[in-house]
């Protein structure tokens, strides 16, 4: 059975598993596994030993407990937490930089979270995995010839291999989103501000995201309760009244107007068309048996928007990494050069340009979404990328980046498992909504998950199938 | 090698050195992004639109 933050509470609950046995089933997966997979940057095993054990016994004697009490949750190492340095999965990074807890990290433990571990992603959460420099390589459960996507990468292979139920992932361009989709779980990119991000490396400043990837629409929602809201250490976080977003979970769909895009003007001919294809069939009809009416729609100035986004990472990337770049070039990794050395490429008037680019999509998104609830288009074009692709991927339309139109616009977006390719790995499509709406958004996710089970299934890595790595 | 040598100032200016393999590489994807930049100046949408402000507080 595969376990989620949902029923593992439940379980906690009634008294089926300690949070002890919890923590312990994730180390031992990881003893097992992360070898191969490359999910942890740290692990924290004494401390969420210990943790554990306290929230056990705090239940045993009656307290009051948080929403995520006993549950193991796994943070992307470019977040700050108490029991260890944030590396940045660089050896440029000044851990020395950051102590304590994230604002964010903090509520996660204020409400009972065990901190199991740091999980892996690209240096500072831009570029390709680099095998030249003393890092794990993420694999992906799904097989291990391929990458899990980037940059959430450990987070999203150590939910899909169960080393912990839920994490935390960053997201600039898609980062949530795209390894969610490559692992076959849940991720959820909330509205810009809506998560505060103090005590996280940025990557582009106007562009970054906090979010929770989990199983399941549900655990997200879970997550999000907790993390969302107002703080008083980022700048640019919201003062925006947060809801239960566990409320509205109901599975009915009644009087919704849902817009599809397929996007299929974006594919390339590595693009996984028919299975794509076939995947949006079978999402329409879930979508409109759950009462939904769904309409097709185009996403306006795609391109525009999309190229918006990228420049700005690319340049608020480049600004935040200049000094370090002029002196310390050969340490950094080879795909984060690869992509912010981008930025020369680019004037001052480029980069006004595209932010005035980016309030026009917001706009015009806005006004979309007068006519619709919510708008469904892919995750990712392919499945995931094997490490050949993978290297070269800066040079060449291996893939195309089709989430970071939500990045520019600011818009809560959210990727859930719907389909297959041809290959057996993971495909998932983005579910987005109205700033600030993310209830609508998860809504419409855990509706379709009720339906299907894509966000349950197993990968090989846990069924005892795993390709080993060469 | 007209790229080549845009880009070699462009990289002297903001003072960092990548070798002359990232050089080569990455002159090959010049045209490409900045023709996609430039697509950016051709929209009639922009013309009277304001400095982003991506939402605000309420």
């Amino acid at each position: 059975m595969t376990r989620t933050i949902e029923s593992a509470l439940q379980d906690l609950s009634s008294g089926a598993v300690t949070s002890v046995e919890l923590v312990t089933e994730a180390i031992n997966r990881a003893d097992t596994l992360d070898g191969t997979l490359g999910v942890f940057m740290a692990r924290y095993n004494d401390s969420a030993l210990a943790a554990a054990q306290a929230s056990d016994d705090a239940r045993a004697r009656g307290e009051k407990l948080g929403p995520l009490a006993g549950i193991p949750i796994g943070i992307k190492d470019i977040i700050t937490t108490e029991e260890g340095p944030t590396t940045c999965q660089s050896l440029v990074f000044d851990s020395s930089s950051f102590s304590g807890d994230a604002t964010v990290v903090a509520r996660l433990r204020a409400a009972g979270a065990i901190i199991v571990g740091k999980s892996t992603t690209m240096e500072f959460a831009i570029g390709t995995p680099d095998f030249s420099k003393p890092f794990p390589i993420p694999r992906n459960p799904w097989n291990t010839e391929t990458w899990t996507g980037g940059s959430s990468s450990g987070t999203g292979g150590g939910v899909a291999s169960e080393m912990f139920l839920g994490g935390l992932g960053t997201d600039t361009g898609g980062s949530i989103r795209i390894p969610a989709a490559n692992c076959g779980i849940t991720g959820l990119k909330a509205t810009f501000g809506r998560v505060p991000k103090d005590g996280c490396a940025p990557l582009g400043f106007s562009l970054d995201h906090i979010g929770p990837m989990a199983r399941s629409a549900y655990d997200c929602a879970v997550m999000l309760n907790v993390m969302a809201g107002h703080g008083p250490d980022d700048a640019a976080v919201a003062d925006v009244p947060v809801t239960d977003y566990t409320a509205g979970l109901t599975g009915d769909l009644t009087g919704m107007r849902i817009g599809i895009d397929r996007l299929e003007r974006k594919y390339t001919d590595l693009s996984a068309k028919a299975e794509l294809a076939a995947s949006f069939d079978a999402l329409e009809e879930v979508l409109t048996a759950r009462g939904a009416t769904v309409v097709p729609v185009t996403l306006p100035f795609h391109n525009e928007v999309s190229t918006a986004s990228l420049i700005l990472m690319i340049t608020e990337a480049f600004a935040y990494h200049r000094n370090d770049l002029r002196d310390q070039w050969d340490n950094y990794s080879r795909g984060l050069r690869d992509c912010i050395a981008m930025a020369p490429f680019y004037s001052a008037a480029d980069v006004i340009q595209a932010q005035r680019i980016r309030r026009v999509g917001v706009k015009a998104i806005a006004a979309l979404l007068q006519k619709v609830d919510v708008i469904v288009s892919p995750t990712t074009t392919a499945g995931a990328l094997d490490f050949e692709q993978v290297y070269n991927m800066w040079d060449g339309p291996a893939t195309v980046n089709l989430t970071g139109y939500w990045n520019g616009t600011g818009n809560p977006s959210m990727s859930v498992p719907f389909g297959y390719t041809d290959a057996g790995l993971p495909l998932g499509v983005e579910i987005t909504g109205a700033a600030f709406d993310e209830a609508t958004v998860l809504k419409v996710g855990h509706a379709f998950q009720q339906s299907t089970d894509y966000h349950l299934r197993q990968a090989p890595a846990l069924t005892g199938e795993l390709q080993p790595a060469e | 090698m007209e790229t080549r040598t845009t880009l070699e100032a462009a990289y002297t200016a903001a003072g960092v050195t990548p070798s002359a393999e990232e050089l080569e590489r990455w002159s090959h994807r010049y045209g490409q992004a900045r023709a996609a930049a430039d697509t950016l100046f051709d929209l009639p949408e922009v013309k009277y639109e304001d400095l982003a402000v991506v939402f605000r507080a309420r």
